[in-house]
């Protein structure tokens, strides 16, 4: 029985789905046994005690035996090895901040120096006292908290230096071969060259640097010029407050992009911030750099800011018991080796306030209360160097701003709540809109393909707010009621009002475009001879509601998805392609109302939306991107004044043509010869006419004399009353066939009350333009009407 | 409108009457008309006066009357309220119909019902498949209710 075998299906798939579950990788696979990470994390507390006592060392005693630290520049233009390490002539020698003792080439040292000098003198060469100069540029003090973003650029010298060679130790060693061992297995040899753990160079002393290194190493930024996105995390600890309060610890990201946004590379670096006069180390970490040890040493000198360095660090390290510390985290210090290993210096620009006004903002920042305070001031890095030891990579980091974290917050808080309102606004409009056509008639005149691109760029939008609502956590509650609004108008208004639209027009389907605009032509009728059929008729609705609606709504649905697959994807794209993506993408959502020309055009109807939605929707679709493209935003979207110029003249294009075809008719810029003619309901009957076919009662003669203007009584099948028209004698000859001027204005005016079909029937105008708003039908004959 | 057109239909109705129909206001309310349908002679319901209410609504003529079988009667088209299922009373409907062409195509209803769209399954069932049965159920209905 076909159910059962079914059945034995299902619990077989079942089975094999369990089993390739329980066969998954458990938790610790790629680790290698107990036994082996033991020995690892006792020499790894080893390296870590060692470190701590590295930190916990003078000045004068150096970086002492700290990984990544035991060369330094000087030793790899020398060629040493490490194995050799120590040196004889660093032995008894006190550190000096010159490229003989430090990692720091002379050069970047100079430079670093020169950053954090740009406002005051706060670094001297060594030797000297560091004394803290009150800044020379502005009278502020510096940002106590530098919790936010900033934008720039950077550039590297023409400057080659040399790498300095920095090896795991050697209890990685057995990690190592298992990682390498667990990769071959899970892709193969082929893996082999490009694994990740083949850190061990050769000494590259003798080639230039600016040769490309084969493989290219995470990190390692070949870019001549680009931009770099700072984001920095600012944590103040109370414990330091007492003793050397100035001293902040701080998690830096840096992020370059090269010019074309071809390759972009991040860099995770930690360390401090001064208070006190603006300035910022911060270094990598990893299982061959033990950078955050070495930090009161990379303060380039001694003195204040070197002593208050060493006890935050101290401070902070000595929180974790080396015991405590998880074999992960080991493991994630091997992966991180295989990136290059940075150093940053910046310098944060000073403010203009004073220290009262600060803590004021700050407090107010931290805690909204609504207490008044000046603008806070953008952070401004007014330099910076990122120097890379082990690649011999210098790059100088151009002036870059940004907002503090919570004024960034908060202006993406009211973009958000603005593009809210303009949601609201739309639904507003849509149910205006869909109050005034509400019968089959008018709605025939409303375009679907007009709805339905707004309705797609609608939903699109809704699905954005929505992922940007898990991007953006502090904000969630924004994007997220953004995101609603946004689903409801497209899935509820607007979906409604393509619904009521479609089922409307669904009827119009058989008739064809030349009867939909003149009307049967009689002459078809008359040569079917005895079938007194209606030529066309309005076909009974078909019961296809359900169906044709759920085949809208999923084509709606899978459309969206597409669009928004391809709009997540284009984020990583390189800036071209995505600028080119977005100017298509917004030029085709902004053209929504071609299709609605087009419809009049076909149908010949000259007013379709009220004017009030026509202008509102147009214009709260064109702010927002207008907005984005003028003003500066938390986008970060460049300034485009061509494309908003553009966009608008799209738009007030499509408005133009549609003001025009409401004055001057729906067809005013086609030639007459390529549509078929309008009906014209008003005609002026002849005598001829009438004895042709017309149906008409009694003929009563006006008062005027005979070869002029007859009048012609019948009866209006609507409204049952009587109905006169003008019927102009054309039978008998007349050598004045012009009438005088008030006759002639007189049998116009007449013409308008009163309207004939094609075939052949007359009511009175409102009679049949009050059933026309219903169906277009004669009333007599059911033969389909031309629109008005 | 729709008072002038039902004076004018009320006043053609007293004029020339058609056979078999008959219609009219039932008290002032113009709006409110009361009908009857002799039951033709060439069917089951012969011999049977069935009643009708119409209701105008206020956009007549330009949407149909609301017409119900007072009487009980076993149709496939007419269900136990009265109402009946005729496409020109819903969506075939055309303002140049009048009551007494409403009431006549009922009473073509009447002699020739349409079981492909019935309003009563079970009858139109009977209806198709034995049709001596239907009229003698129809005749008894006829007799029971509207004699």
């Amino acid at each position: 029985m076909p159910e059962q075998t079914n059945r034995g299906q299902l619990f077989i798939f079942l089975l094999l789905m369990l089993y390739f579950m329980s066969s998954a990788p458990p938790q610790d696979a790629g680790y290698p046994p107990p036994t082996a990470r033991k020995r690892i994390m006792k020499e790894f507390q080893g390296e870590l005690e060692e470190s701590r006592k590295s930190l916990a060392g003078d000045y004068e005693q150096g970086y002492g035996n700290l990984t990544g630290f035991r060369l330094s520049y000087h030793d790899a233009i020398l060629g040493r090895n490490l194995s050799d390490w120590p040196f004889s002539d660093h032995l008894n020698h006190p550190y000096e901040e010159t490229e003989e003792f430090s990692i720091l080439p002379n050069v970047v040292s100079r430079r670093a120096r020169d950053v954090w000098n740009t406002e005051s003198r706060t670094v001297e060469l060594p030797n000297e006292d560091s004394d803290t100069h009150p800044s020379k540029h502005r009278s502020g003090v510096y940002h106590q908290n530098v919790t936010g973003y900033a934008r720039g650029t950077f550039h590297k010298e023409k400057i080659s230096l040399v790498p300095i060679q920095m090896e795991v130790p050697a209890y990685y060693d057995k990690l190592r071969e298992y990682k390498q061992i667990q990769n071959e297995i899970n892709f193969g040899n082929d893996l082999g060259r490009t694994s990740p753990f083949e850190d061990d160079e050769p000494d590259h002393s003798d080639t230039p640097v600016d040769i490309p290194v084969q493989p290219k190493r995470p990190g390692n930024i070949t870019a001549v010029s680009g931009i770099t996105k700072f984001s920095m995390y600012n944590t103040k600890d109370e414990e330091m407050a007492e003793s050397a309060g100035e001293t902040t610890a701080v998690d830096l990201i840096v992020t370059l992009n090269d010019n074309g946004e071809h390759d972009e590379q991040q860099v995770s670096l930690s360390g401090l911030y001064h208070i006190d006069n603006g300035n910022l180390v911060a270094t990598t970490r990893s299982a061959k750099f033990a950078g955050i040890y070495a930090l009161p040493h990379l303060n380039l000198g001694p003195g204040k800011h070197f002593n208050s360095t060493r006890e935050l660090y101290l401070l902070r390290s000595n929180r974790t018991a080396p015991e405590d510390i998880t074999f992960s985290f080991v493991d994630q210090l091997l992966e991180d080796s295989a990136s290059c290993e940075y150093v940053a210096y910046l310098h944060f620009e000073s403010t203009d306030m004073d220290l009262k006004e600060i803590h004021q903002i700050d407090d107010e920042l931290t805690n909204p209360m609504g207490r008044p305070h000046r603008v806070p001031p953008k952070l401004r890095i007014t330099g910076g160097v990122l120097y890379s030891p082990d690649c011999g990579i210098m790059l100088d980091l151009d002036p870059a701003e940004g907002p503090r974290n919570e004024v960034y917050t908060n202006d993406l808080r009211r973009t958000i709540i603005f593009l809210s309102f303009i949601v609201l606004a739309q639904i507003i409009l849509f149910v205006n809109q869909m109050n005034v056509t509400n019968t089959p008639s008018t709605l025939s005149r409303i375009s679907f393909w007009t709805l339905a691109l707004i309705n797609v760029a609608d939903g699109s939008f809704s699905m954005i707010a929505l992922l940007c609502s898990m991007i953006f956590k502090d904000l969630y509650l924004q994007f997220v009621f953004c995101a609603f609004l946004a689903f409801t108008c497209c899935s509820i208004f607007e979906m409604k009002y393509n619904i009521m639209v479609y089922s409307a027009q669904i009827n119009e389907r058989p008739i064809t475009w030349r009867t939909a605009l003149q009307g049967t032509p009689l002459d078809e009728r008359t040569e079917e001879g005895n079938e007194t059929t209606p030529a066309i008729t309005a076909p009974t609705p078909q019961p296809q509601d359900d169906q044709t609606i759920a085949a809208q709504l999923y084509t709606r649905y899978f459309c969206t998805l597409i669009f928004l697959f391809f709009g997540l994807s284009v984020t990583t794209w390189p800036i071209k392609q995505r600028r080119v993506f977005e100017y298509i993408t917004l030029t085709v959502f902004n053209s929504y109302w071609f299709p609605q020309i087009y419809r009049n055009v076909i149908r010949g109807s000259r007013k379709s939306f009220t004017w009030q939605f026509i202008l509102g929707t147009s214009i709260i679709r064109l702010a927002p991107i207008a907005y984005a493209c003028i003003f500066p935003n938390p986008f970060y979207h460049h300034p485009d004044y061509m494309f908003v110029v553009f966009l608008s003249s799209w738009i007030a294009i499509q408005l133009f043509a549609l003001f025009l075809q409401e004055i001057l008719g729906p067809r005013f810029f086609l030639p007459e010869r390529y549509l078929p003619k309008t009906y014209k309901y008003h005609p002026l009957l002849t005598k001829g006419d009438l004895e042709n076919g017309y149906n008409f009662e009694s003929f009563v003669d006006s008062d005027q004399p005979p070869g002029s203007t007859l009048k012609c009584k019948l009866d209006c099948t609507i409204c049952m009353q009587s109905l006169e028209i003008p019927v102009i004698d054309n039978t008998v000859e007349n050598t004045e066939l012009h009438e005088s001027m008030a006759s002639n204005a007189r049998n116009l005016m007449a013409t308008r009350a009163y309207m004939v079909t094609p075939c052949r029937h007359i009511f009175h105008t409102e009679c049949l333009e009050g059933w026309m708003r219903y169906k277009l039908q004669c009333p007599v004959c059911r033969n389909s009407l031309p629109p008005l | 409108m729709s008072l002038k057109r039902i004076n004018k239909e009320l006043s053609d109705l007293g004029r020339d009457p058609p056979s078999q129909c008959s219609a009219g206001p039932v008290g002032d309310d113009l709006y409110h008309w009361q009908a009857s349908i002799m039951g033709p002679p060439d069917s089951p319901y012969a011999g049977g006066v069935f009643f009708l209410t119409i209701h105008f609504p206020t956009d007549y003529p330009f949407k149909p009357p609301k017409i119900q079988f007072q009487t009980k009667i076993y149709h496939p088209n007419i269900n136990s309220n009265g109402n009946i299922c005729l496409d020109i009373l819903k969506d075939q409907w055309s303002p140049a119909l009048t009551i007494s062409k409403v009431l006549l195509s009922i009473c073509s209803l009447l002699t020739d019902a349409n079981p492909d769209d019935p309003l009563v399954p079970e009858i139109a069932h009977v209806y198709k498949t034995d049709r001596p049965k239907y009229e003698a159920t129809a005749r008894e209905w006829t007799k029971k209710f509207a004699i």
